[in-house]
């Protein structure tokens, strides 16, 4: 409250009197934050896993497009998801080819909220605009192709609603020629598995055990800067972001224009919900 | 309070209903899943020691040649309308409290048959006559329509009270031998007629009794007739309303409905088809609707239902209606449930025939008997969010467009193949509430974690390739017949890639006594050059398949 008797109180105002036309728009800023009486929930964004924080600090942003790209991009979608699984929110999935269940679960998404809608052609639009009205999530996969039209009734349906819509490619990447008429406009947010090498098997013996992944965000909106993030996806013990200091030929390039805010070896984990040993 | 005397009741029980809706010949082992535990047997498989409880495994291994079959609800419902319809005859008030059970108030239909021993033997002799068509087609059901002893149990037991009624059929049900499957308990008797049998006997009236009867035991009260005489203030201080009203029933005078303490407000929802639905679906849907209307009404007046009559009119003029009741207070989803599997039998799906001659053009659900809503204690973090009512609203809407099978949700059912993990099943075979979880049992053969995140529907013909560019392929000891070198995923090499690493191969022989079900696979893991995407690829019948990647 004392902002608010603030803005009454002329002599206040007057110390702090900015001076330059951005600083008054700052203050301004600053004010109407205090001012509003409480954050409504579709203000807040979806939270994400603490393994994530450091890739999506704010969490996910309500009404917005999340695009995956490259080789992880399904469990990395999977642990994107977990986060506000787990929270309760409702995730429906349309035109998903081949979900993998049991991925989903080990990364922490909760099956009881995940719900498949199968629907042909022309019935997509009217679907698709039925599940953004009521599910915070909605993952919309390569087998679902609403034309440039439905796609801008539905991004503006999912902003106003509040749904975060992740689209997922064809894994086998056979659309690569397909996926520049699409009639999608660049994600929100587009995360980019750049780099992913799996640890575990040798030659006949040991299973996979681990991947490493460096995941790329670029976004449209407030992000002006991608940041890259080393990740485990999944590690020996579940998702983890790999520690500034371990020593890999895959941070050293990257450190350079990446990673620089995460200071020392924070090593940010989760529960993960799986078997171990 | 005046006391009234308790209704006068005949309950028909059917033993392991949902191995009887199956329609297998009788002299097969057959048995009921629910996930990977056995729900129901049939009376060969019991003989082979085939239970209840069991895994799918352990069932598995005392009888080789045991049939498994899922369960689904609606099938069982739909094979108990034909019992049913032949119980319509006789008594024209039927309760169907679910799928093999049901109740008739004997008053009348006892006075017109010439009393209850009489009307207890026609009702047995129609079920069986019912059920037996439905032991087979064909060649089968001569052999054994007349055949009483491979017939499925029936029981029928006649008592004060419907809850009574029903302890007494099971009884009827283990005693078939000697009491033919009928037990009549004079009036004011049954108190006496319950007090010798054990208190686990009280588990068949739902879920309430099942955490009472650990208890009665452990207090050392093994017998029905020791807990009735205890003091009614002491039970209910110990156990509730609940167990008060159960001390109640084993004292012979069972109230209903349990709580009596609402009166049923006089409320109908209506709906009016217009095209009259022929489909069950169709009319599901508009049924689901009413349900949920239903339930809103009654919650608004702080009641909840306990029994319902269903009322179906049909374009031409029939009407049809049959009275559902349950143990406890019945949620939306549970009346949408139960009106389903009405018109499911109604309209004919599947092997049962079409009772009506017409759509269904109007649909009625009177709430016969209700209570006053306690409500349910919701679990911590568990319960219907408002996130989660919204969602299965949005669904039924859903469902509207794409039909009641194009709404899935997965199921963890267990299994070696990661295709085999889970199973998607249509939203309206599972109560959204209590899906089964992933138990936290060891599978033994399964893949070792992490899975993989994309599991191909079909499998994709690939081919693996050794330094020389033959097919690799695995002995019957599992060996590897050369390192494999190459993965080809298209058709022609531009598909070619390279193999860094792999490891495997790993054998899984399932069902190897089964010619049908047999199943012999290798599985290999291999990392990938370019891109370092991992596979998981399976060698069966001579060829490669791509079963799953690690995206």
């Amino acid at each position: 409250m004392p902002s608010v008797e603030q803005v009454f109180d002329t002599g206040a105002m007057s110390v702090a009197e900015p001076t330059t036309r951005a600083e008054r728009l700052a203050r301004l800023r600053e004010l109407a934050g205090d001012l509003s009486p409480l954050t409504l929930a579709r203000d807040r964004g979806l939270p994400v896993l603490a393994a994530l924080e450091e890739l999506l600090p704010t969490g996910l942003r309500r009404g917005s497009t999340v695009g995956f790209r490259g080789d992880g991009s399904t469990t990395l979608a999977h642990a994107v998801l977990a986060g506000p699984s787990r929270a309760g929110s409702w995730t429906a999935c349309v035109g998903l080819p081949a979900p993998g269940w049991a991925s989903a679960v080990e990364m922490g998404v909760d099956l009881d909220r995940v719900v498949v809608v199968r629907s042909d052609e022309q019935q997509s639009p009217s679907v698709l605009a039925a599940l953004v009205d009521a599910f915070d999530m909605v993952v919309v996969g390569p087998d679902c192709r609403p034309d440039r039209s439905e796609v801008r009734r539905l991004l503006s349906r999912a902003r106003e609603r509040g749904a975060v819509l992740l689209r997922l490619d064809d894994v086998m990447r056979a659309g690569d020629a397909a996926r520049g008429v699409t009639a999608w406009p660049g994600p929100d947010v587009e995360l980019v598995c750049e780099s992913s090498s799996w640890s575990g098997p040798g030659e006949g013996w040991g299973h996979l055990r681990s991947r490493r992944v460096t995941v790329l965000l670029r976004g449209r909106r407030e992000l002006d800067r991608p940041r890259r993030v080393d990740l485990w996806l999944p590690g020996a013990d579940g998702l983890r972001v790999v520690p500034d200091g371990a020593d890999d030929h895959h941070t050293h390039d990257h450190r350079t224009h990446g990673v620089e805010e995460s200071g020392g070896a924070r090593i940010l984990a989760f529960d993960r919900s799986r078997r171990t040993g | 309070m005046t006391e009234e005397a308790p209704v006068r009741t005949l309950a028909v029980v059917c033993a392991d209903w949902p191995v009887v809706a199956l329609g297998r010949p009788p002299g097969l082992p057959v048995a009921v899943l629910s996930g990977h535990r056995v729900l129901s047997v049939s009376r060969a498989a019991r003989a082979e020691g085939v239970l209840p409880g069991l895994r799918r495994r352990e069932a598995q291994a005392r009888c080789p040649s045991v049939e498994l079959h899922d369960r689904d609800d609606s099938r069982d419902a739909r094979a108990f309308e034909g019992v049913l319809a032949a119980l319509e005859d006789l008594a024209p008030r039927l309760e169907v409290l679910d799928a093999g059970r049901c109740l008739i108030p004997t008053r009348g239909p006892s006075r017109f048959h010439g009393g209850d021993r009489a009307l207890a033997g026609r009702v047995l002799h129609a079920v069986r006559a019912a059920v037996a068509p439905a032991s087979g087609p064909g060649p089968v059901r001569s052999l054994v329509s007349s055949d009483v002893v491979s017939s499925p149990l029936v029981g029928v037991g006649v008592a004060d009270g419907p809850r009574a009624a029903i302890l007494v059929a099971v009884e009827a049900l283990r005693r078939a031998d000697a009491a033919g499957g009928v037990l009549v308990v004079a009036p004011g008797a049954t108190a006496s007629f319950l007090a010798p049998l054990p208190v686990a006997r009280m588990e068949a009236l739902g879920r309430e009794p099942l955490g009472m009867v650990e208890v009665l035991r452990r207090m050392g009260l093994r017998t029905i007739g020791r807990f009735a005489a205890l003091e009614e203030a002491d039970v209910l201080a110990r156990f509730g309303a609940s167990g008060a009203d159960l001390h109640r029933l084993v004292n012979g005078r069972e109230r209903v409905p349990p709580d009596v303490s609402a009166s049923a407000p006089d409320l109908r929802v209506v709906v009016t088809l217009d095209p009259p639905a022929d489909r069950v679906d169709r009319a599901a849907f508009a049924a689901r609707s009413l349900a949920e209307e239903l339930h809103r009404e009654l919650a608004d007046r702080g009641l909840a239902c306990t029994r319902v009559l269903v009322v179906a009119e049909t374009e031409v003029g029939e009407r049809i209606e049959r009275l559902w009741r349950s143990d406890g207070a019945m949620s939306a989803v549970a009346i949408g449930q139960r009106v389903r599997w009405q018109l499911e039998g109604w309209l004919g799906s599947g092997r049962s025939r079409s009772r009506c001659t017409g759509g269904v053009s109007r649909l009625e659900l009177v709430p016969d008997e209700v209570r006053n809503d306690t409500g349910d204690q919701l679990g911590f973090w568990g319960g219907v969010s408002e996130s989660g009512e919204r969602a299965l609203r949005a669904l039924a809407r859903v469902q509207a467009l794409v039909g009641p099978e194009g709404v899935l949700v997965p199921e963890w059912q267990g299994g070696r193949s990661p295709a085999e993990q889970y199973r998607l099943v249509p939203l309206d075979a599972v109560d959204p509430s209590s899906r089964r979880r992933r138990d936290r049992q060891p599978w033994p053969g399964a893949l070792p974690s992490p899975s993989p995140a994309v599991v191909w529907s079909r499998p994709r013909l690939v081919d693996v390739l050794d330094h020389v560019g033959r097919r690799v392929g695995v002995s019957g000891r599992g060996s590897i017949s050369a390192p494999p070198t190459h993965v080809v995923f298209g058709r022609d090499d531009g598909g070619r890639v390279v193999v860094r690493s792999w490891s495997g191969p790993w054998c899984v022989d399932e069902r190897w006594w089964d010619a049908v079900g047999h199943r012999r696979r290798a599985r290999l893991q291999v990392v990938v050059d370019p891109g370092g995407s991992a596979h998981l690829l399976a060698l069966e019948d001579g060829r490669w398949w791509l079963e799953a990647t690690y995206d």
